[in-house]
C-alpha cells in the first residue's frame, strides 16, 4: 500500500509541482536623439517602402521617444523601420538594416548605451554630428 | 517546506471524521485506481497514518523543487479581505423577504381563496425548487460544481437587496483563499455533485418559472391568470411588490440586447462574442450567449424585472478578479427591457479583452491548432487572473506583462494564467492571452518535453502562436523579437521571405543584451499547426529544427538551419 502511494504521489506531484513556469518581462527602452550635426533634420522612417511617420529634429535640439519589447502601441519608432531616409535641410541619406555604417541609426548598436537592469531600463542616444552631414553630402 | 506544514495540518484536521480525501491527495486514485467513497481507505491503521505523514515528507520534498510554485499560499495565516481589497466589490443592503419561500406561497394562496379571487381551482403548494448555499472549502470543491454546467451559480445570496454591482463579490467572513459561497436554486429532483457541502436555505415554489412550458407546469392546472394572482399576491405580502410592480401576463418579457467592449486599437466598440448574459428574477434566470455582433435574445420570457449580468467565463476558463473570485460585470439596478451595453475603459474592459481573447482561442478559429488545457471530469477550468500591473511580483521580481505556471493547475491556489496589462492597449492585453494560453497549450500538449524545453523553444513556440491568432484579429499587428528566447522564428518559418533583423538577444534571467544582427530570411511555407505537430515530443532547439525537417518536404527547407541559426545566435 505504502509503496502504491509513494507511486500514485511522486508520479502525479513531480508533474505538476516541478513544471517549467514561464514570466514574460517588459523591457523599457527610452531612444534619445540630439542634434547637433548643424543642420535641421527629418527620418522618415519606412516599413515594406511604405512610409510610417517623420521626426524633425532642429539642430540644436532634442526628441526622445519610448519603446518596449513586447510592443504596445501602434506607433512605429524608428528603430522599428526597415529602412529610414535622413534628410539634412537639401541632403538626404538612406540607411536599411543590412547596411554597416556606424551612422546607420537603425542599428541600435551605434547609440550610445545605458542600462538599469533591475527595472530593465535600456537608455539609448544618438547624436547627430557634423559627420553625419558630411556622409549625407 | 510549507508543504509537509499544510498536509500534516489537513491530516491532523480532518483525521478523526474524514469525509473526502483532502485535496491534495486527488492524484492518488488517479494513480491506483482506488474509490474514494470509502472513507476508511486512508486512516484505517496507524501504519496508514504513518505512511501517510512519510509521504508526506517526501511530497514536501518535491513542491520545494520551485520555490515560488505553489508555496506562496501561507495556509497558517488565515487572511480576510481588507477594505482596499473590498474596493470595487458587490455591496449587499438588507435581507429581503422571500416571496417565492413554500410558506409564504402557501399564506398568498390562502388569501387568494379567502378573498374570493379564484375560483374552482386548488394547488398543492410543496416545493418545486430548493434554494442552495454551496459551501465550497477548496478551489478543487469549486471546480466540482463548475463540471456540472447546468448549476446557474451566484456568488452572492439571491435574497438580498443589492446596493452596488460591483466586479466581484467574496463574502467577508470567509478567509481570501477559500471560494466565496455559491448560491443558486435547482429544482427538487435535481441530482447534485458528490464532495461540496450545501445547506438549504429555502424550499421555494416557483409557479411562473416554466410559464411558457405547457408541458411541464410547476403550478399543475392552475390557469396562468391565477399564477399571477398568486405571484403578485406573494410579492405583496412580503413588500416587494412596490419596488417589482405587479406582473400582467401579456407583460411577460424576453431578455436580449447587445454587448461590446471599446477598443483601443480599432478606435471602435467591438461585439463582445461568446459571452453568456444572466438576466435574472429572484430564483429563475434566463440565459443566452452573444453571438458574433453581440447580440444575445434568451429562449425564454421572464414575469418581473431582471438583474443583467455577465460572469466572465465560459465552461473551460474563468477570469478572476480578487483573491479567488470570479470577475463579473452587473448591471445596476433591476429592468424590465433589453440591455444593450457598451463596456469602455476600466476594469470591465479589461475583462471583456481577455475574455475576447481567450473565447477565441478555446472556441472559435485557430487555423487546426490545439486548444488550451480544458474543463471537465478530474480536470479543472483554466484560471486566468486579471491583475493590475503594480501586481506583477505575483509572476516576479521584474515588470511583467503575464506569465503563465502549469503548477497553478494543481491544487487551484493559484490561476495557471497571470495577466498585468491593465494599462496597456486592448491589442497588447488581446495578443499577451494569446501568447500565456499559448504555454498552457504546448504544456497540456506534452507536459514532460515542455518542463524540460529549452526557454528558446518555450518563448519562440509561444510568439508564434500569439502573432498568428492575434493577427486574425488585428491584421496589422506587429511585435519584436530577441534572440534566444523570444525569438522570430516560427513567424520566419511562416511568412515571406527578407531581411529580418533583431536588436539584441537575451541571457541569464532573461536579461537583454543589445547587439544588433540581421539576417536573410528565405525560408517560407510552413503551417503553424505542422510547427505545433513538430514540436511534439521535442524539448530542444536542434530537436525541433531536425522535428520539422524530417516531417515535412518544403522547398526551402535547405535554409531552416540559417534561420535557426541566426534566432538562437548571440
Amino acid at each position: 500500500m505504502t509503496l502504491l502511494l509513494t507511486i500514485g504521489i511522486v508520479s502525479n506531484i513531480c508533474l505538476y509541482s516541478c513544471s517549467k513556469s514561464t514570466v514574460d518581462p517588459i523591457d523599457t527602452f527610452f531612444f534619445k536623439y540630439v542634434n547637433m550635426s548643424g543642420k535641421d533634420a527629418e527620418i522618415v522612417i519606412f516599413i515594406d517602402d511604405i512610409e510610417k511617420g517623420r521626426r524633425s529634429i532642429l539642430n540644436n535640439a532634442s526628441f526622445e521617444e519610448i519603446f518596449t519589447m513586447p510592443k504596445d502601441d501602434n506607433q512605429t519608432v524608428i528603430t522599428e523601420g526597415d529602412s529610414v531616409v535622413l534628410v539634412f535641410e537639401e541632403l538626404e541619406i538612406s540607411y536599411n538594416l543590412t547596411n554597416q555604417s556606424e551612422f546607420n541609426i537603425l542599428n541600435w548598436d551605434n547609440y550610445s548605451y545605458e542600462v538599469d537592469r533591475a527595472k530593465r531600463e535600456h537608455f539609448l542616444t544618438y547624436t547627430f554630428t557634423v559627420e553625419d552631414y558630411t556622409v549625407a553630402n | 517546506m510549507i508543504i509537509n506544514g499544510i498536509i500534516l495540518k489537513i491530516v491532523e484536521q480532518k483525521f478523526g471524521n474524514i469525509t473526502a480525501p483532502p485535496p491534495i491527495l486527488w492524484p492518488i486514485p488517479i494513480a491506483i485506481g482506488i474509490n474514494f467513497n470509502k472513507t476508511v481507505l486512508f486512516m484505517k491503521t496507524t501504519k496508514s497514518i504513518r505512511a501517510f505523514v512519510a509521504i508526506s515528507l517526501l511530497s514536501g520534498m518535491l513542491f520545494s523543487c520551485q520555490k515560488e510554485d505553489l508555496l506562496t499560499p501561507k495556509i497558517e495565516e488565515v487572511q480576510y479581505l481588507s477594505e482596499s481589497d473590498m474596493e470595487g466589490m458587490m455591496k449587499l443592503g438588507k435581507q429581503l423577504q422571500n416571496p417565492y419561500s413554500v410558506e409564504t406561497m402557501r399564506v398568498a394562496w390562502a388569501n387568494l381563496t379567502a378573498g374570493g379571487r379564484v375560483a374552482g381551482e386548488d394547488v398543492e403548494i410543496t416545493a418545486s425548487h430548493l434554494y442552495l448555499k454551496f459551501m465550497p472549502q477548496t478551489e478543487e470543491e469549486l471546480d466540482i460544481l463548475k463540471t456540472d454546467s447546468t448549476l446557474v451559480m451566484y456568488d452572492y445570496p439571491l435574497d438580498y437587496e443589492i446596493v452596488e454591482g460591483g466586479d466581484f463579490y467574496h463574502d467577508p467572513s470567509l478567509p481570501i483563499d477559500q471560494p466565496t459561497y455559491q448560491y443558486l436554486a435547482v429544482s427538487v429532483d435535481k441530482v447534485l455533485p458528490d464532495g461540496v457541502a450545501y445547506e438549504i436555505l429555502a424550499e421555494l415554489f416557483i409557479p411562473d418559472e416554466d410559464l411558457d412550458d405547457e408541458t411541464s407546469r410547476i403550478a399543475g392546472s392552475l390557469s396562468d391568470a391565477t399564477i399571477m394572482a398568486l405571484v403578485n399576491e406573494a410579492l405583496r405580502i412580503t413588500d416587494n411588490l412596490e419596488d417589482e410592480g405587479a406582473r400582467i401576463l401579456s407583460n411577460r418579457w424576453t431578455p436580449k440586447g447587445t454587448i461590446t467592449v471599446w477598443d483601443d486599437d480599432l478606435g471602435d466598440q467591438r461585439p463582445l462574442r461568446g459571452a453568456i448574459v444572466r438576466a435574472r428574477n429572484w430564483f429563475t434566470t434566463r440565459k443566452a450567449k452573444t453571438n458574433a455582433d453581440g447580440f444575445f435574445k434568451a429562449s425564454k420570457r421572464l414575469g418581473g424585472t431582471a438583474k443583467y449580468s455577465i460572469r466572465w467565463e465560459r465552461y473551460d476558463f474563468k477570469i478572476r478578479d480578487k483573491w479567488l473570485s470570479g470577475a463579473r460585470l452587473t448591471k445596476a439596478g433591476q429592468i424590465k427591457g433589453d440591455w444593450n451595453k457598451d463596456i469602455v475603459g476600466g476594469k470591465q474592459e479589461y475583462y471583456a479583452t481577455i475574455f475576447r481573447a481567450a473565447e477565441h482561442y478555446y472556441y472559435r478559429d485557430i487555423n487546426g491548432l490545439r486548444r488550451p488545457p480544458q474543463n471537465g471530469f478530474l480536470k479543472t477550468q483554466m484560471k486566468i487572473r486579471a491583475n493590475l500591473e503594480e501586481d506583477a511580483e505575483r509572476c516576479s521580481d521584474d515588470a511583467a506583462l503575464g506569465c503563465h505556471k502549469a503548477s497553478r493547475r494543481f491544487l487551484g491556489l493559484g490561476s495557471q494564467i497571470q495577466m498585468y496589462t491593465y494599462d496597456r492597449t486592448t491589442q497588447r492585453t488581446y495578443a499577451t492571452v494569446m501568447h500565456e494560453l499559448a504555454h498552457a497549450s504546448h504544456w497540456r500538449m506534452d507536459k514532460s518535453n515542455y518542463n524540460d524545453s529549452d526557454l528558446p523553444v518555450v518563448e519562440s513556440w509561444a510568439n508564434g502562436v500569439e502573432w498568428h491568432l492575434t493577427r486574425m484579429t488585428y491584421p496589422g499587428y506587429t511585435d519584436t523579437f530577441g534572440r534566444r528566447a523570444y525569438t522570430g522564428i516560427v513567424i520566419d518559418l511562416i511568412d515571406g521571405v527578407g531581411i529580418k533583423s533583431s536588436s539584441g538577444y537575451y541571457e541569464g534571467d532573461l536579461d537583454f543584451v543589445r547587439s544588433f544582427k540581421s539576417y536573410n530570411d528565405q525560408v517560407s511555407g510552413y503551417t503553424l499547426r505542422q510547427i505545433e505537430d513538430a514540436l511534439k515530443g521535442q524539448s530542444s532547439w536542434n530537436g525541433w529544427k531536425n522535428s520539422i525537417k524530417n516531417k515535412y518536404n518544403n522547398d526551402t527547407e535547405e535554409f531552416i538551419d540559417a534561420a535557426f541559426d541566426y534566432w538562437n545566435s548571440k
